[in-house]
């Protein structure tokens, strides 16, 4: 990465070297410090000419500390696999910056949720509306403020709920949620149809926002990943994995050879059981009963193996910051060698069952389609972005863990629809199993963990980290009493909700809702965090 | 091709499992519910190691004042609150703590997931002192 | 092990065995709402259904209609704005209804606790019938649960208090929850 070369373009878009204050190179990550004012072109900058995918945005409370809120936004340059970070200092009076929808619909919710939260106004947003913050939350209380504090009794307001218009004759609002039918998160979906036909959807998440990044501050090291963990519990060991990444690399300590294989073989183990459920729901959809039944067989096995080797089904508690809490015993690694023999034969047959019962395939096709260019300009994640044709994979672009030694391939699609997302998850599938395999042969002896005990004072890190649903991001700020002082987490389902209502139209009848639904896959929990 | 899919199903043959009639057993490892030994604590040291790991503060150490006015330190284990995160295994300096793979934890009651331990001063009253009440026994 | 349960609880169990009995025969359909779960207990009561656990096989179904209901199992601490949606479902749920909580978060808040954001187990929204510990419950301890909220099983858990006398008078004031959170 040509550091000269980046700074003369970037100071040069914005037009006064001056805008742009400092420029700091870490190990992979260029941070800039720019004012508000140059914000605009240096994002255009970065779009246009270095490809710089937008991951994240989010605010931050400097006060008392110092006098200031401050604006974080966070690139991905996969060609160069580092990242871009941004920091904006805003008045402490009237903190504001210019929105970045115009050019960047992705930014809708993350600028609606500094709105809320830390307070900070995006100008010329066109639709401000509350994000996260439960409708009888009153105005004019910030959490992510730091005069607000996590066991703070807040008084219920009059509740304020979002308003749709009303459908015009010949138009049917279905609202579903957020208590639905089955066994699902709660979430409120009001669904337009004329006919039969969908022709609109309204999203309404966060139901279930518990406040979980205001719950790190203050939190003492070891108990950090059991928050981490609980942000989506099918991503636990994704989410705690990128926790203590970022710990570790505050503390700049080298986490073991061993400990970095096995916790790529445990996290292709979550991503396993996470795609094989997710065939067994989109089973469900469809009707494919016995199917659901023998995914649900391999899900429930994966499960177990999990609980055997860690203690627990969900590799809660096996992250920690330096490594891992407990090591795989041979009989263990044993047990995973013994599943992962019998998953692959059986994972090629079953897939290709699947794909060619005509009753699951027919309502997959051509269901739910999410172009390109819509994944795109939503920055969608994960499976479902590269369904649509974004071909972008953390373990490859920027890897962690042992990621970059082994050996694997990235399935992309171009057609968008239910059939593609569910065969990149099929492939994604029989590659983890590639590279368990690949983990337990290169797996050596020695130790598992390296001590973190203090960590310094003002500072902070980025964590990038796959989960089974896509990219997942953990950025920590370390306060004066080397504890939290701001955790950052956007789980990759964040990111795909905002792409979800734009499949939804388009030649898609009412009972195909269920199908696009599943198909995609994704969390309510990870979303409202 | 319906054909193909109840083959797949009938050579799966038949895995539920039989409880409640039969009892299962979870693996060695599992974390289902930590159990204490009171003999082994030292609470009422001022050892307070496993309430500081206790993120849902299940694990909570009090200064009680009983009915004859005397002080008393009450340490209480709330499974209600219990994650089974295992912190306090590792954290207790005397192992006092232990996790076993319990898994039939439900209760018709709140009360009945509290598990309260008193540590009270020596009493001339009823003559017994010491630790011996609870030597040795996890419960 | 009934001997061993004091009569509190044998009492709370008989009451339980009467609200029970009046239903209808031992089946039972359940309503699962979600209250601000982290999705592992979702995860969890939705593995009921599969091959290794069948739990129809024991009577139990899941419903989606409130009305059709017996049992409402909820997850999560319940946030603030499933408090309403939380009760409104126990209220279509036609008598005689169970409440069950699934998992530290519903028992009690777990991690999160009573705060600005969730009420701090369902307890306090509902009259809860069954507390299932866990984080997330595994499904043997859930199917355990559920038929102890049937009177079909025994219950294992019982609370206590035991004195420990010590040797000595206390020499040390030990630190209080207030002194810890303060530390932190």
């Amino acid at each position: 990465m040509d550091l000269i070369h980046f700074c003369t373009r970037l100071s040069s878009a914005c037009g006064s070297s001056e805008e742009i204050k400092a420029v700091r190179p870490l190990e992979d990550e260029i941070v800039v410090s720019l004012s508000p004012a140059s914000l605009l072109q240096t994002v255009r900058t970065l779009r246009e000419e270095f490809a710089a995918t937008f991951v994240d945005l989010f605010g931050l409370d400097q006060r008392p500390s110092q006098d200031a809120f401050q604006l974080h936004l966070i690139f991905a340059l996969d060609n160069e696999q580092s990242r871009v970070h941004l920091v904006i200092d805003l008045d402490t009076e009237r903190p504001a910056f210019p929105s970045l929808m115009h050019d960047l619909p992705a930014t809708d919710w993350y600028e609606r949720e500094v709105w809320e939260e830390p307070g900070i106004q995006p100008e010329g947003h066109p639709l401000l509306r509350r994000l996260r913050l439960p409708p009888d939350w009153p105005q004019g209380i910030y959490p992510h403020r730091s005069s607000f504090a996590w066991s703070q009794n807040v008084q219920a307001a009059e509740p304020h709920h979002i308003q749709l218009e009303s459908a015009p004759e010949g138009v049917v609002d279905y609202p579903l949620g957020p208590v639905r039918s089955g066994v699902v998160e709660s979430g409120h979906y009001t669904l337009r149809t004329v006919g039969e036909e969908l022709v609109d959807m309204h999203l309404q998440l966060f139901y279930k926002h518990r406040g979980i990044e205001k719950r790190a501050e203050g939190l003492p090291l070891p108990l950090l990943p059991l928050l981490a963990e609980r942000i989506s519990g099918a991503s636990a060991f994704a989410h705690s994995l990128a926790l203590c990444q970022a710990l570790e690399s505050i503390a700049e300590v080298e986490v073991p050879q061993r400990a970095l294989y096995l916790r790529t073989l445990l996290a292709e183990l979550e991503r396993l059981y996470n795609h094989l459920g997710y065939q067994a729901d989109l089973c469900q959809a469809t009707g494919l009963v016995v199917a659901q039944a023998q995914f649900d067989i391999w899900k429930e096995r994966i499960l177990r193996l999990n609980a055997a080797i860690s203690g627990h089904r969900y590799l809660f508690g096996m992250n920690v910051p330096g490594g891992l809490s407990r090591d795989l015993s041979e009989a263990s690694l044993d047990m995973v060698r013994g599943l992962t023999a019998t998953l692959q034969p059986d994972l090629e047959s079953l897939g290709k069952l699947l794909f060619d019962s005509p009753s699951h395939r027919d309502r997959l096709e051509g269901t739910g389609i999410l172009t390109p260019q819509d994944a795109l300009a939503y920055c969608a994640v994960g499976p479902i972005g590269r369904a649509s044709g974004v071909d972008r994979d953390l373990r490859r672009d920027h890897p962690y863990a042992a990621y970059a030694d082994i050996d694997f391939e990235v399935p992309v699609l171009q057609t968008g629809d239910a059939l593609a997302r569910a065969r990149v998850r099929l492939e994604e599938a029989k590659q983890s199993l590639r590279i368990i395999d690949q983990a337990l042969e290169r797996l050596a002896a020695g130790s598992i963990a390296v001590p973190i005990e203090q960590l310094p004072a003002g500072e902070s890190a980025l964590s990038l980290v796959e989960s089974p649903r896509g990219e997942s991001v953990h950025w920590l700020l370390v306060g004066e009493d080397g504890r939290i002082r701001r955790y950052r987490a956007r789980p990759a389902s964040f990111a795909n909700w905002q792409a979800f209502p734009l499949a939804v139209p388009g030649h898609n009848i009412l009972t195909d809702f269920p199908v696009i639904e599943q198909s995609f896959g994704l969390s309510f929990a990870g979303a409202d965090c | 091709m319906v054909f193909s899919w109840i083959r797949r199903g009938l050579r799966t043959g038949v895995l539920t499992t039989r409880y409640p009639a039969v009892q299962e057993r979870l693996p060695e490892a599992f974390r289902g519910k930590p159990i204490m030994d009171a003999s082994r604590c030292i609470a009422e040291q001022g050892c307070n190691a496993c309430v500081q790991v206790c993120l849902p503060d299940a694990l909570s150490l009090q200064t009680v004042v009983e009915s004859a006015g005397n002080e008393a330190t009450q340490l209480v284990l709330d499974y209600a609150r219990c994650v089974a995160c295992g912190l306090c295994v590792s954290a207790c300096p005397q192992q006092a703590l232990r996790m076993t793979n319990e898994y039939e934890l439900a209760a018709s009651r709140r009360e009945d997931l509290r598990m309260v331990t008193l540590f009270a001063p020596p009493d001339t009253s009823d003559g017994e002192n010491g630790k011996e009440e609870n030597n040795g026994r996890y419960a | 092990m009934a001997d061993m349960l004091d009569s509190a609880t044998r009492e709370a169990g008989e009451r339980l065995k009467t609200k029970v009995q009046r239903l209808f025969g031992h089946s039972l359909h359940i309503r699962h709402v979600d209250a601000g779960s982290c999705n592992a207990c979702e995860s969890e009561i939705k593995l009921l259904l599969n091959p290794y656990y069948d739990i129809q096989r024991l009577g139990i179904f899941f419903t989606t209609s409130p009305r059709h209901a017996d049992l409402l199992l909820v997850t999560g601490p319940v946030t603030r704005a499933m408090v309403d949606p939380l009760r409104q479902t126990y209220e279509a749920m036609p008598d005689p209804r169970l409440v069950v909580a699934v998992g530290a978060c519903a028992c009690s808040g777990g991690i999160f606790g009573p705060s600005a954001f969730s009420q701090g187990g369902v307890e306090h929204v509902l009259p809860v019938d069954v507390f299932i510990p866990g984080c997330p419950p595994s499904p043997l301890t859930l199917i355990h649960g559920l038929l102890l909220a049937l009177g079909r099983v025994e219950q294992r858990m019982q609370g206590h208090t035991r004195r420990i006398k010590m040797g000595r008078p206390l020499s040390v004031i030990t630190p209080s929850m207030q002194e810890k959170e303060a530390q932190s």
